[in-house]
């Protein structure tokens, strides 16, 4: 899966100017398809073929503004009012399952799937797990932060994590005394959260600890505690002065690496895990980051209108991680009227790698590669086995593709057979790897509906299908 | 089957007899590319071909002779038949069943949903309305029309052999069934004649009366034998069927040659339908003794249950062992809907090992209480002391061991005292349990999720001993034990507190309030459903839930003197009553929660899970009030379940 060296690799003016459409580079089916896999969770038939039609710049900003309305139906701001409620309610004595059945839910409905997308994105970044906060009502708070600031200020986003008591009480950082301060977030705010390694000091991780002492977390909530605050002088990244915990994002930001090392963060998730991006190519994107003060739809924005993000060559280039394989089939495949039992799903998840809320350390998941080995691949064809069943309560029951074909008026077999091929993998196979779909559509010793789902399933448990 | 397909699938509508059928210019459109499948699925089994007939109304229906069978279709049955089950006034039944509140609420319900839009009931809800249409009447009257002499199914079975199943349809007129017939062949043959495809029908004679099968799957079938559809698993049951019917001549009103011989003549079946009234939906008797025979794998229950049962329902559960049959009935009118078990008691009677489960002759359950904002009250007859003594006989040695642990930890509980010998001897065998509503208006804070409360009320057989003293050590024991737990997690403590009510002293426990910033940054949980509460009102220990309830149960039990006085007499050994109105009140004060779990559990929409809980809410207040008694007779156990209906919403 290396990526070829492209002009869109080595020239970062061409790379990061805005793709336009010509007769040579088309805005067709596997491009808006491209958009979608990676600024969402996958789109219906209907989504792609508007987007075909509207061009690339329409699709991008609606992906940036959200939809008005959800896929259930209801207008965007009422979905996000029922979600935010549903999560207040349900989440204070909710297990982690129930948790990440509201978010999978969120993420199959939403009218916003780019923010969603973002959520996770920051979830991965910030990587806080259930398993250590033991509380739902903080999952899901901090879940909440990450949505409001998903496509917001940088700024604003690193300061409300540093007093989030599900973050703190994830770095041993509930009671930082002055005596005694705790070096963890201190820590980890540079590491992973904004400088990267090799960008700071020791010293810098023991002063800023310093600055961060007094602040506890009592009862579930953050709280200063002014008398165990170190007034003293720290000298921080070569900024000296009585810095307080507030203080202390301001001068990360400041750092040259910090919005490179977010930037490139970002050039992974949207363009290619498997070719790490040269200095000079992220330089323009974190320019642009830096000079919006830290507005995360700049770099986002940038990097879905480029030309290097259209590129053929990026396609395909990343690993679905297992809730992209999951609500990406479930929205390509309209599975909406009902959806499936999302506490199955989240179960389903796990199985394939992904404990939703519970990732395995503080880096975040590895993603890429690590997320396919024989025992995923074999529960991300459960799922896909279990979509396509009529036997499956939780799952399954809901899904016939048959009629989704038809609703698209794809009625032959062999239309049947191109449209999921269209909707789902585009242009991904070879021909060869086309014609076992097309024979099991098309098989004359089962019934039309039987060979629908066999074909969907060819295509669902394909190595193509796990690229995004 | 899926060679039927092919024999029959194709456009139904381009054949001459459905487009020359009778019915509505739409009527006719609905046929198109709906019986195309339609067709299809009638040739997948001579069942679905069966039931096609079942379903096909007819015209004329209004001026046609009275019914040329007389006599039950059960006198059709082999006496010895392992399953038989008759609806008497298959009309009424589809009455009840298109009852508006029955289908508001089942069309909330995803499942029902699903099923009406398969694609199984699609086409053959669409075959029926085609030839509905033909007829000119509705698929519900025609439906009534054709059953309403009634419906038999029975199940006959012997050793090493495939069971035989009938399915006895007398309609109010043979000519409607005939016609129907007609129909359904009309169309299945119009279906292949336009395919090119030869008669997919085949048909036999057998002793003068006509045999139908599926040529594809010529095991199934039907025929029509004096007037009434009969329906099997296989062709020659059909061939036995009929000749039993002809032998025994007991049709047109001949006497039966063999009278011994019929399932109409046995006297379970008589006593049942002699108990029954004319308003029964279905009754129906299973032979157990036969199916646990020829079955004993599937029909024969394991020597000892699971711990759950054998604490709830052991004695019912030896019974099912033993019973040699079991009878059942259904009645459902307008105002009431109500079923009954009955499981006859051998002549050696109860196992002694289950004496603690059935009250002696002459006793039951105490009365049921109920104070004002009863949801449910349950009574029930247990003497656990003499269960607790059976408990190596009764539970398997792991559980047994189990309970040789908890026997140590209650001891101490106790205050050092034997637990079977001195706790649950010191108890009579009357439990009662009372669910009530809450005043969440008045509570602060309000829960999030809210709660009914429940209470046990316990009877000492010496309320005068220090039994009772050691019964509200142990209720402080346990708000102290909860005290501990909550300071490890801090959580809200309990704090404990009396009141007097009637001159009882009532004791409590609430859970502490937040102060300060604290109080305003307090969010409203599940736990504050709850301040437990314990009183003693004569030889009654009250423990609730809450102290409302705890204050209900003193004055009822006070005002009726059913504190000190002896237990009404009831011969039952178990019975609750339940109305679904403050039911009803409880599930709408958690409504949003639900339709949010709904949304969560089924991936609905908003939309459609609080239509699925409001159907659900409109369902709890239709079945009104109910009631479900279970009594223990000497020669059999009886299980009676009643719902006085509820005019709606």
């Amino acid at each position: 899966m290396k990526d070829p060296k492209t002009r869109a690799f080595d020239d970062p003016a061409w790379a990061w100017s805005a793709f336009e459409a010509s007769s040579g580079r088309r805005f067709d089916l596997p491009a808006a398809a491209h958009l979608h896999r990676r600024a969402g969770f996958a789109a219906s038939w209907s989504v792609l073929s508007r987007d075909v039609a509207d061009g690339p710049a329409a699709a991008v900003d609606r992906l940036l503004a959200g939809a008005p309305q959800s896929l259930d139906g209801s207008p965007a701001a009422e979905f996000e009012s029922t979600m935010d409620s549903m999560a207040a309610q349900l989440a204070t004595s909710a297990a982690l399952t129930d948790l990440q059945a509201i978010w999978l839910y969120r993420m199959i409905f939403t009218p916003h799937p780019l923010r969603e997308r973002m959520t996770l994105f920051w979830h991965n970044h910030f990587a806080t797990s259930m398993s250590k906060v033991q509380s739902a009502s903080l999952m899901q708070r901090q879940n909440d932060l990450l949505r409001t600031d998903a496509l917001g200020n940088f700024r604003q986003l690193l300061r409300a994590i540093g007093k989030d008591p599900a973050m703190l009480i994830w770095l041993d950082s509930t009671s930082n005394r002055k005596a005694k301060p705790n070096e963890n977030y201190a820590r980890e705010v540079m590491e992973l959260f904004t400088l990267g390694r090799g960008h700071y000091h020791e010293k810098d991780i023991q002063e800023a600890a310093r600055a961060f002492t007094g602040w506890f977390v009592i009862k579930d909530r953050f709280k200063e505690v002014v008398r165990q605050h170190d007034e003293g002088t720290k000298t921080v990244l070569g900024k000296t002065g009585k810095w307080e915990g507030d203080d202390v994002p301001a001068i990360l930001l400041k750092q040259p690496a910090c919005a490179e090392f977010l930037c490139k963060k970002l050039f992974r998730s949207f363009i290619s895990e498997t070719q790490p991006p040269s200095d000079a190519l992220i330089a323009p994107l974190a320019r642009a980051f830096r000079e919006s003060d830290y507005q995360i739809k700049v770099p986002v924005g940038m990097i879905l209108r480029s030309n290097l993000f259209f590129d053929p060559a990026v396609r395909r280039r990343r690993v679905k991680s297992p809730v992209e394989f999951a609500v990406g089939t479930i929205r390509a495949l309209e599975v909406t009227n009902p959806t499936v039992q999302t506490s199955a799903l989240a179960e389903a998840c796990v199985r394939m790698g992904q404990s939703l809320l519970a990732p395995p350390s503080v880096a975040g998941w590895q993603g890429g590669a690590e997320w396919i080995n024989s025992t995923a691949m074999l529960a991300r064809d459960n799922l896909a086995l279990g979509l396509l069943s009529q036997q499956d309560q939780a799952l399954g029951q809901r899904l016939d593709p048959a009629n989704l074909a038809a609703k698209y008026k794809f009625t032959g077999r062999d239309q049947r057979a191109r449209f999921f091929l269209d909707l789902l993998v585009q242009d991904a196979f070879e021909p060869k790897a086309r014609e076992p779909i097309v024979q099991a559509a098309t098989a004359k010793n089962v019934d039309d509906d039987t060979a629908t789902r066999n074909a969907v399933r060819l295509i669902l448990t394909a190595p193509e299908y796990q690229l995004a | 089957m899926g060679r039927a397909g092919s024999t029959w699938s194709g456009d139904v509508s381009r054949s001459p007899e459905v487009r020359t059928g009778a019915g509505t210019r739409s009527q006719r459109r609905l046929a198109g590319g709906a019986v195309t499948g339609i067709a299809r699925r009638i040739a997948l089994g001579i069942w679905v071909l069966a039931i096609g007939a079942f379903a096909c109304p007819l015209t004329g229906a209004a001026d046609v002779k009275a019914t040329s069978t007389s006599g039950s279709a059960t006198d059709w049955v082999a006496a010895d038949a392992v399953l038989c089950l008759e609806v008497p006034h298959p009309d009424r039944l589809i009455d009840r069943l298109t009852d508006p509140r029955i289908l508001d609420y089942a069309s909330s319900l995803a499942q029902y949903r699903n099923a009406v839009q398969s694609k199984n009931f699609r086409e053959l809800s669409s075959v029926v309305k085609v030839i509905a249409a033909q007829l000119d009447t509705t698929w519900d009257q025609g439906l009534k029309d054709l059953t309403g002499g009634g419906i038999v199914l029975a199940v006959e079975a012997e050793k090493a052999q495939e069971p035989r199943f009938y399915l006895i349809i007398s309609p109010k007129n043979e000519a409607v069934l005939q016609r129907a017939n007609q129909a359904l062949l009309k169309l299945a043959r119009g279906d292949a004649a336009g395919k090119g495809k030869p008669d997919p029908v085949k048909s036999t004679e057998h002793r003068g009366v006509t045999i139908f099968a599926a040529k594809d799957n010529p095991v199934a079938g039907y025929a029509i034998v004096r007037g009434r559809l009969v329906v099997s698993n296989a062709t020659k049951n059909l061939s036995t069927l009929i000749d039993r019917v002809i032998s025994s001549g007991t049709a047109k009103g001949a006497r039966p040659a063999t009278p011994a011989a019929k399932f109409a003549d046995c006297a379970e079946w008589k006593a049942l339908r002699a108990k029954g009234s004319d308003d029964d939906a279905v009754r129906a008797l299973a032979r157990l003794d036969r199916l646990r025979k020829l079955d004993p794998a599937r029909f024969a229950p394991k020597d000892k249950p699971d711990t759950g049962i054998t604490l709830l329902f052991r004695s019912w559960y030896e019974l099912l062992k033993r019973a040699p049959w079991m009878a059942a009935s259904i009645r459902w009118t307008e105002s009431e809907l109500a079923a009954a078990l009955e499981l006859p008691l051998g002549k050696e009677g109860h196992l002694a090992i289950v004496k603690g489960y059935v009250p002696p002759a002459g006793e039951g359950t105490a009365s049921l209480i109920q104070p004002p904002g009863t949801i449910a009250s349950l009574s029930l007859w247990r003497d656990w002391a003499t269960i607790w003594e059976s408990r190596l006989d009764l539970f398997s040695p792991e559980v047994a061991q189990n309970l040789a642990q908890f026997d140590t930890f209650a001891g101490q509980f106790f205050g050092g005292r034997e637990f079977g010998a001195d706790v649950l001897g010191a108890l009579a065998p009357h439990w009662r349990l009372v669910i009530s509503q809450q005043d969440f208006d008045t509570m602060k804070p309000p829960p999030d999720v809210k709660l009914p409360a429940f209470a046990i009320v316990a009877e000492m057989d010496d309320p005068e001993g220090d039994f009772a003293q050691k019964l509200k050590t142990a209720y402080q024991t346990f708000v102290g034990l909860t005290n501990i737990d909550a300071t490890q997690k801090n959580a809200a403590p309990l704090e404990l507190g009396s009141e007097e009510v009637e001159g009882i002293t009532l004791a409590t426990a609430r859970y502490v309030l937040p102060q300060g910033a604290a109080a305003e940054n307090m969010t409203p949980q599940r736990r504050y459903n709850f301040s437990p509460s314990a009183a003693q009102v004569g030889k009654y220990f009250i423990l609730s839930s809450s102290r409302g309830l705890g204050r209900s149960l003193i004055k009822e039990l006070k005002g009726k003197k059913a504190g000190t006085g002896q237990a009404a007499a009831s011969r039952s050994t178990f019975a609750v009553e339940a109305d679904g109105r403050p039911l009803a009140r409880i599930l709408e004060l958690n409504r949003d929660r639900l339709a949010m779990q709904t949304m969560l559990e089924r991936g609905e929409t908003k939309e459609k899970a609080e239509a699925q809980v409001d159907g659900l809410l409109a369902f709890v207040r239709y079945l009104g009030h109910g009631r479900l008694s279970v009594d223990d007779r000497p020669g059999a156990s009886r299980l009676e379940l009643k719902f006085q209906l509820s005019g709606g919403k």
